[in-house]
């Protein structure tokens, strides 16, 4: 709370010595924003709609996949190589791509969404996964407790694999906003491209300050959920 | 040998795909005309001439994240009260999208190298920041005492070393990403741009190369960067 009094104090002192053109007063914005208040609700919708999408399918996909790298052995030595070099390239280089074969839609945002996302989370649960306690697992077998991968491997590993779905959680959120700007015709990400070509900048600061709001709103959502799902441990 | 498999099973399916009819090729085209374009790319003087400007950017941007972002960083993990007034900022920074300040960064500094380096430093400032942080706070107090009573400076950097590398992997790629969406967006030189404006004139093999050299790039330069740190520091335990 504090900083984000002494950043809105920063603002408004630097908007007094700069032009409104370039940096518009904190209140300027704030009533921009009510002004068109209905229509940004809707773009508001429109990118958490898409960051949502794309953050599940990441989850499922990348807490899937690295269970398999982390407990599978086959499955590590198939899959290392191509996790290994996809993990550092920058997945915008491969947004054309996914415009030329997903079209100018949702899907290619979401698609960027879920690229940015899936390898924090997939590496993560593949480290979580296969430093889990033998014994548990030991314990299961001689339960007979079915689907043991599900049941007691990512529930053990579910710390680690969270502390990366955080970090993925914000590359969803980079990526739907970027793909939207880059080529789209709805979401923040859109009404931030457009407003700076037309050169209507307090728009820009309105579209910037919404998505990272969302932003934060997932963050402290996802920092709650931890809380809840890792009672039982040392970190909850 | 099994990954060799799997590679190449990954590639088969590529270049088969477009061949037999499974995508259009217009969209996908096979994996040797993209390979072909790749090698013919990189003995282009316009194309490695931008290479050459966006490596520039890369090297710049992160030189300066490291120079301010491990002081400030070690200062946060030595002084209680420097973190309670950066750390709330840092947290109120995390999700914001970096690249989304790219055309604000243009307002307030031109369309030039100043918001193309700045967003990089921007991208690369937090992971490096807070790894120096948690690195400088967990310096066993034993060396603190030690250095102490020999009459030195405590050897806060080289404690917090391993973290710091660490956090430095994770910039290389963060900026590698901010370069790109920086040219994408200020068009004029650049790897990015020139990707961006193949894909406006329709030509998907460029943009499929480019790509492929890209990711190339980025799995290169991070190799190398786990390489030479082995090299350099062979102590030093652990994943990088």
């Amino acid at each position: 709370m504090r900083a984000l009094a002494l950043v809105l104090a920063a603002w408004w002192l630097a908007s007094r010595s700069a032009s409104a053109f370039v940096l518009p007063a904190p209140g300027e914005v704030a009533d921009r924003a009510w002004g068109e208040r209905g229509a940004l609700l809707d773009q508001v919708a429109v990118t958490f709609g898409r960051v949502a999408a794309a953050y599940a399918l990441a989850c499922v996909a990348g807490v899937a996949l690295g269970t398999l790298i982390g407990r599978v052995d086959v499955a590590r030595r198939a899959l290392r190589p191509i996790v290994s070099f996809l993990f550092p390239a920058p997945k915008v280089a491969l947004y054309p791509a996914m415009l030329i074969v997903l079209g100018l839609g949702a899907a290619s945002k979401i698609a960027l969404g879920f690229a940015e996302a899936l390898f924090p989370i997939l590496l993560a649960t593949a480290a979580g996964t296969s430093r889990v306690d033998p014994r548990l697992v030991w314990t299961g077998q001689a339960l007979k407790v079915r689907a043991p991968l599900l049941r007691i491997v990512v529930p053990a590993a579910l710390p680690a694999i969270l502390t990366g779905a955080r970090i993925g959680l914000v590359g969803a959120i980079v990526g739907v906003f970027l793909a939207e700007m880059i080529a789209g015709a709805d979401g923040l990400g859109h009404q931030m491209a457009i407003s700076y070509r037309t050169l209507d900048t307090a728009e820009m600061y309105v579209a910037i300050i919404a998505v990272s709001l969302v932003g934060y709103a997932l963050d402290r959502a996802f920092l709650l959920a931890r809380r809840r799902a890792l009672a039982w441990s040392a970190e909850g | 040998m099994l990954g060799a498999l799997a590679v190449a099973l990954l590639l088969g399916v590529w270049e088969l795909a477009p061949r037999v009819g499974w995508v259009r090729e217009q969209s996908v085209p096979p994996f040797s005309d993209v390979a072909r374009e790749a090698a013919s790319l990189l003995g282009r003087p316009e194309f490695l001439s931008d290479l050459a400007s966006s490596g520039a950017r890369w090297a710049a941007g992160f030189a300066v994240a490291v120079l301010i972002g491990v002081p400030l960083g070690a200062w946060m993990g030595r002084s209680r009260r420097v973190r309670r007034i950066v750390d709330p900022l840092l947290a109120l920074g995390y999700p914001v999208p970096k690249a989304a300040l790219i055309l604000l960064f243009v307002l307030w500094f031109g369309a030039g190298n100043v918001a193309r380096v700045g967003i990089v430093v921007t991208g690369c400032l937090i992971p490096i920041v807070i790894s120096a942080m948690h690195g400088a706070a967990g310096v066993a107090p034993e060396l603190l005492w030690a250095a102490r009573s020999l009459g030195r400076r405590p050897p806060i950097l080289q404690a917090a070393l391993p973290q710091i590398l660490s956090g430095a992997r994770i910039a290389i790629a963060v900026a590698i990403f901010t370069v790109l969406a920086s040219e994408l967006l200020i068009r004029g030189s650049g790897v990015g741009a020139y990707m961006f404006d193949a894909l406006d004139n329709g030509q998907t093999v460029t943009v499929f190369a480019v790509a492929a050299i890209v990711a190339g790039l980025g799995f290169a330069l991070d190799a190398a960067y786990v390489l030479g740190v082995r090299r350099a520091l062979p102590w030093l335990e652990g994943e990088l």
